[in-house]
């Protein structure tokens, strides 16, 4: 085996070994961010986890998000419940409503209104200044509202909730559930459950981290290039320039520069503007985000 | 022809490292003396016929491996005007070659292995030298481009010039191989060479390598030439015009006036390795080292190396982007 060929392969077994590491590492680090105690939270008034007002779940489906529900619970020790509202939900009990003003702030309100009315949070809720001289403990509530000319989800997250889902990362479950909550209401709450429970295994803030598959997508695309520029086949370059053969430098006999005209054209210098369809949500005790639908 | 040595009789040869001829049997230096051959084709040293090629003009007797030269093919009509004598010896050729190719991870195992190099050889390869007189008229339409922001606006502003010049330049020594045997793109690839060291030829450095004499009278392989004097009329014409951004409307006229041919041989390491059925062919510039050649590549080797890259940078990758997402 030629040297070069010896340290190539080595670094590729360094490589690996890294990469082995690595996710030793993630595999302990996830199970530790999963470590919580029991459930210690005497003050939630309800059991109830799925509220399908709006009736977009059958009975069957709603069960499997209860039982969905509790196992995420169980793993992550949080509160967890799925809401559906519509246009004709009465929402009175909550002091809040799904119609009038702007869909984006009702739903915020309502999912807020329902996690402080129903005390939801894994831990009894600390003392702090969000309400009634307490702080929400660890919960998210998930609301789809569906109204006739828009639909939204939200995610409200409190908590150790709130510290692991920045309002970002909240806003892009919701939009990965959002895709599919339209024509199949229960795929896209299995969606936002699923990315939920990735999120809260990180410690708090970690970045949205790549899939496996682009991951393998990218090394292939580095190995083909590795590919392409070892196999590609030159015989040589060619050094040779103009003064190669030349006696001397080029005699210059005549030489005219004139001249003719000038052109001159602007160009406005376009600002870049924000885009907008997604809203954040924050302020006492939860956090969140959401997205159309 | 061979070259004798006067004290030992054996074969003296003109090595390279030390820039002398040198006896192979006693090692004394420049201790020749020439004897001409009575038939050509037939080996002065043990009467064995010499399968020379239809150009060779220099070889080695199979049979006992005297170097000898081919007395009809080194004198007038065939004999050289000048040569460039051999500076880098067989080891250093070898040297470059794995300097070159050896770093290539797709090649096979055996290649550039010793038992291979050993029949590396060296060859005087027949080039015909042209020198041109060469007037250029050039004439084109240059822009130079100029940008800058002023408040919200981005300006661009273009300055149109009729471009002329007229240029004269004097070629020397413009090569052109003139071996069939040899591709023209690869001794094409080999330069440049550096014309200092050329000298008067002496059938003397003939020996110890093989040689051609000229394949192809200068009339044939003459517009190679010119077509090299074109593309260095053009090389100038870009560096005369440098300061434009762009050119167009370009009108070109060039007139190289020959005024001179010379035949020359030019020294060449050449080494040939087979490999799936096929012959590779390297050669090394036997003046600056320069190495020329298209290395073979194990598909297997390949396919190999690169499904090993793609699975260590896969588990690299998804480690390192799973412990982000945790974190």
């Amino acid at each position: 085996m030629s040297k070069v060929l010896k340290k190539f392969v080595i670094a590729m077994l360094v490589l690996l070994g890294i990469g082995i590491v690595l996710f030793g590492i993630y595999i302990a680090k996830s199970k530790s961010n999963l470590k919580h105690e029991a459930r210690s939270n005497t003050e939630c008034r309800t059991n109830e986890r799925v509220f399908d007002y709006a009736d977009k779940l059958s009975d069957s489906e709603e069960e499997e998000l209860r039982n969905d529900i509790k196992e995420l619970e169980d793993l992550v020790g949080m509160d967890v419940a799925i809401v559906t509202v519509d246009q004709n939900t009465d929402l009175s009990e909550f002091g809040a409503s799904a119609t009038g003003g702007n869909i984006e702030s009702n739903t915020k309100d309502i999912a807020e209104k329902i996690c402080d009315t129903y005390r939801f949070g894994w831990e009894e809720w600390p003392a702090g200044t969000y309400l009634d001289g307490r702080d929400a403990s660890t919960s998210v509530v998930i609301v789809a509202n569906w109204q006739p000319t828009d639909r939204y989800v939200y995610l409200c997250t409190s908590g150790k909730a709130r510290e692991r889902i920045s309002d970002s990362k909240a806003v892009s479950i919701t939009k990965y559930g959002g895709k599919k909550l339209r024509e199949d209401p229960f795929t896209g709450f299995e969606r936002i459950l699923k990315k939920t429970k990735s999120a809260m295994k990180s410690s708090g803030g970690g970045i949205d981290f790549i899939s496996l598959p682009i991951c393998a997508l990218v090394a292939l695309v580095v190995s083909i290039i590795f590919f392409a520029v070892n196999f590609s086949k030159k015989a040589g370059k060619d050094t040779t320039t103009a003064s190669t053969y030349s006696k001397g430098n080029a005699q210059v006999l005549d030489k005219r520069d004139i001249f003719i005209r000038k052109e001159v054209h602007s160009v406005k210098i376009q600002s870049s503007s924000g885009g907008g369809g997604s809203s954040s949500g924050g302020g006492g005790g939860h956090g969140g985000g959401g997205s159309h639908f | 022809m061979l070259y004798r040595c006067v004290n030992c009789g054996g074969n003296v040869v003109y090595e390279p490292s030390k820039k002398k001829m040198i006896c192979q049997s006693c090692g004394g230096d420049e201790c020749q003396e020439v004897v001409p051959s009575e038939n050509p084709v037939v080996c002065i040293n043990c009467g064995s016929q010499i399968p020379y090629t239809e150009f060779q003009s220099a070889g080695r007797c199979p049979a006992c491996g005297t170097y000898l030269l081919r007395d009809d093919k080194v004198t007038y009509p065939y004999g050289a005007d000048v040569v460039l004598p051999f500076k880098v010896s067989k080891h250093e050729a070898e040297d470059k070659l794995k300097d070159e190719f050896g770093k290539k991870l797709f090649i096979p195992g055996t290649f550039l292995s010793q038992k291979t190099l050993e029949k590396m050889k060296g060859i005087y390869v027949p080039f015909w030298m042209y020198d041109y007189d060469s007037n250029i008229d050039y004439h084109a339409t240059g822009t130079k481009v100029r940008s800058w922001t002023s408040g919200d606006k981005r300006y661009t502003e273009t300055s149109y010039f009729d471009v002329a010049r007229k240029l004269h330049v004097n070629y020397e020594g413009i090569p052109v191989d003139a071996s069939i045997a040899m591709e023209d793109g690869i001794m094409d690839l080999m330069e440049p060479y550096d014309y200092s060291a050329l000298i008067k030829h002496d059938n003397k450095y003939l020996s110890g390598f093989e040689a051609e004499t000229y394949n192809m009278p200068p009339d044939e392989v003459e517009p190679r030439a010119r077509a090299k004097a074109d593309k260095a009329n053009r090389g100038w014409i870009r560096e005369y015009t440098s300061g434009y951004d762009t050119l167009t409307n370009e009108m070109f006229n060039n007139n190289n006036r020959q005024t001179g041919t010379k035949f020359a041989l030019m020294p060449v390491w050449m080494y040939e390795y087979r490999f799936q059925g096929k012959n590779y062919k390297f050669y090394v510039n036997g003046q600056t080292g320069k190495c020329v050649g298209t290395a073979p590549r194990s598909t297997a080797k390949a396919l190999g190396l690169t499904a090993l890259l793609w699975i260590a940078g896969f588990v690299c990758l998804g480690g390192l982007s799973m412990l982000l997402g945790v974190l």
